[in-house]
């Protein structure tokens, strides 16, 4: 009879399915998501207009305006697809929080009362 | 390619440098700006993503290739924002060799000697010069490519969109959801409201599996109100054309060098004798150089203009050839140079902070001749930087290029009536403070100094050059 080999377990000694709650760590991920970072990014290429007059009559002038208009245009799409990510992931977030500081008060209130809900 | 000097004209002017160099820097900003970004979400990814458990990694898995779109923005918007600042630089230079070239135009059309022929063909070498420049604008132009940024590896359904990321949050929310449920489970009762509550459910959580994925010159200081030569660097006075390096030394008017201890060129123009122009042969190899006769040949040393700076350059005796016949008439014509005349070099002194240009510092035969040589300079310096003013401003003359100093010198000449024989000028023309030249007095009962006595005859003009003077040719009118 062979005794079975136990499951490889990682360095930190908790099970793979292991879930910390860590309801402040995620509190301050929102809050950095919250802070909104891509803003700045966002509003210059938002304020961002090509002038293409500014580029003169001079040969391959519109070409080269043509050029930097297109880019900005789609640089501002992508980056308002990149807005509406941050701000779907700070609500994300929120959310984990409160679930984890749900989750972390149901697994308390069970341990004290041998009770689990 | 510009058919005619006006025409080359037109396109020139057409270019608005301060603005493209002012769209670099947004682009350069946005670029920060998304470095930035992307560096922050980067690290909130990495800190949350060291948390145990697969929401964390969720999380990590998604915010981590956003991050990295913002960052990788930064390079090629960098060199977008470089592109558009070299295309502003070559702009602005392009702007500088065409108030160059209008300044020397203007300069050889008031000699009276220069014939419609003449003329003409300076026009044409002119144009020439300006098609040079503004083939370096489009080229500039051409190197503006800026990378179509690639779409943005986001789950959340952003504008102009039509993403695939119906619920994307609940990504997160599933994984988090099903892990609590797990934890759950090994509790009695398993848990499974509390997973069932899993933010929207585990139905969604599929989608954190999906979301892989820009002056003219300072404002202030010593050298306020002095404009930049784009080619150079150097600041220039409009006022009295003075030169400043960018260290802040005054340039010589005559070598363009910066002041300092006794260069070369000192020692040479002492050795020369006052027969043959020193200048030509320093500047650049400007064949004739100050003596040159009228006509064609000196109109073909404008191609030389920039030989001694490198490119188009702007320094001292960079118009000189057109100046062959009537660099006399043009210095003095500016108003000053009989003062400077009169004064010898110690006027010099007093435009320079009490220093005389070291090329004016001997007392050779040559002198005189040199401080005629170097009022002259001056006084074009003045005009081009005047000229390069009103080009970058916007408000430059309608016309393609107007006769220079006839109203320039009336003001600085202290009210002599000398130097208004040709008013009427309608370009811009900036006047220095009377006090900048040290010796002019004041009042409209100043004599006409160019007959003081005491003035080397070596720098009287012939009085020919004060009279009525030629009319810019017909031909000039339609540009």
């Amino acid at each position: 009879m062979t005794t079975p080999t136990p499951a490889p377990t990682p360095d930190d000694g908790f099970p793979d399915d292991y879930v910390a709650f860590n309801a402040p760590a995620l509190e301050a991920e929102r809050r950095v998501l919250d802070a909104r970072p891509e803003r700045s990014a966002a509003e210059v290429i938002n304020a961002l207009t090509v002038d293409a007059a500014a580029f003169g009559t001079v040969p391959g002038a519109s070409a080269a305006a043509g050029r930097v208009t297109s880019w900005a245009d789609r640089s501002r799409a992508e980056m308002g697809r990149v807005v509406a990510e941050v701000t779907d992931l700070t609500g994300c977030t929120g959310a984990m929080r409160d679930m984890c500081v749900q989750a972390g008060a149901d697994t308390e209130a069970a341990a004290r009362s041998g009770t689990p809900r | 390619m510009a058919g005619s000097f006006a025409e080359a004209r037109a396109q020139i002017l057409s270019l608005q440098p301060a603005t493209l160099r002012a769209k670099a820097g947004e682009v350069r900003r946005f670029g920060s700006a998304s470095i930035s970004a992307g560096t922050t979400l980067r690290a909130s990814a990495d800190r949350l993503g060291a948390q145990r458990g697969a929401p964390y990694q969720a999380y990590r898995e998604r915010v981590s290739p956003t991050a990295g779109w913002l960052a990788d923005l930064g390079r090629p918007t960098a060199d977008t924002g470089t592109a558009i600042e070299g295309a502003a630089g070559a702009a602005e230079r392009a702007q500088m060799v065409l108030a160059q070239q209008e300044e020397a135009l203007a300069r050889y059309a008031v000699n009276p000697s220069t014939t419609a022929a003449a003329l003409a063909a300076a026009e044409a070498q002119a144009l020439a010069v300006l098609n040079g420049a503004i083939g370096e604008v489009t080229s500039a132009y051409q190197g503006i490519l800026p990378p179509p940024p690639t779409p943005a590896p986001v789950v959340a359904a952003g504008p102009g969109t039509s993403g695939t990321s119906a619920g994307s949050g609940t990504g997160l929310g599933g994984a988090l959801g099903g892990a609590a449920a797990g934890l759950a489970a090994g509790l009695p009762n398993g848990g499974a409201e509390r997973g069932s509550t899993g933010v929207d459910g585990a139905a969604a959580g599929g989608g954190a599996g999906g979301a892989v994925g820009a002056a003219l010159g300072p404002t202030s200081g010593p050298f306020a109100g002095f404009v930049q030569d784009p080619t150079s660097g150097n600041l220039i006075d409009p006022a009295t054309g003075r030169q400043a390096d960018a260290s802040g030394r005054f340039l010589d008017p005559i070598t363009g060098e910066p002041f300092g201890p006794a260069s070369p060129f000192v020692s040479r123009l002492e050795g020369l004798g006052g027969g043959v122009s020193p200048v030509g042969g320093l500047l650049g190899g400007v064949p004739g150089g100050l003596g040159a006769a009228p006509g064609a040949a000196p109109v073909a040393g404008a191609g030389g203009a920039g030989s001694f700076a490198g490119g188009a350059g702007f320094v001292p005796g960079g118009a000189l050839p057109f100046l062959g016949a009537g660099g006399a008439a043009v210095g003095t014509g500016f108003g000053t140079a009989a003062g400077r005349g009169r004064g010898g070099s110690g006027s010099f002194a007093a435009l320079y902070g009490g220093v005389v240009p070291p090329s004016l510092a001997g007392n050779n035969p040559a002198a005189a001749q040199l401080r005629q040589q170097a009022a002259t300079n001056l006084s074009t310096m003045a005009g081009t930087a005047q000229r390069y003013t009103a080009i970058a401003s916007g408000q430059a003359a309608p016309g393609a290029y107007l006769p220079p100093m006839a109203g320039g010198g009336a003001g600085i000449a202290g009210g002599g009536g000398s130097a208004t024989r040709r008013g009427g000028r309608s370009g811009p023309r900036i006047t220095e403070p009377a006090s900048v030249w040290g010796a002019v007095g004041g009042g409209g009962s100043c004599p006409d100094r160019r007959r003081t006595p005491s003035r080397p005859t070596a720098e009287v003009e012939d009085d020919s050059v004060w009279s009525a003077g030629t009319t810019a040719p017909r031909s000039l009118d339609a540009c």
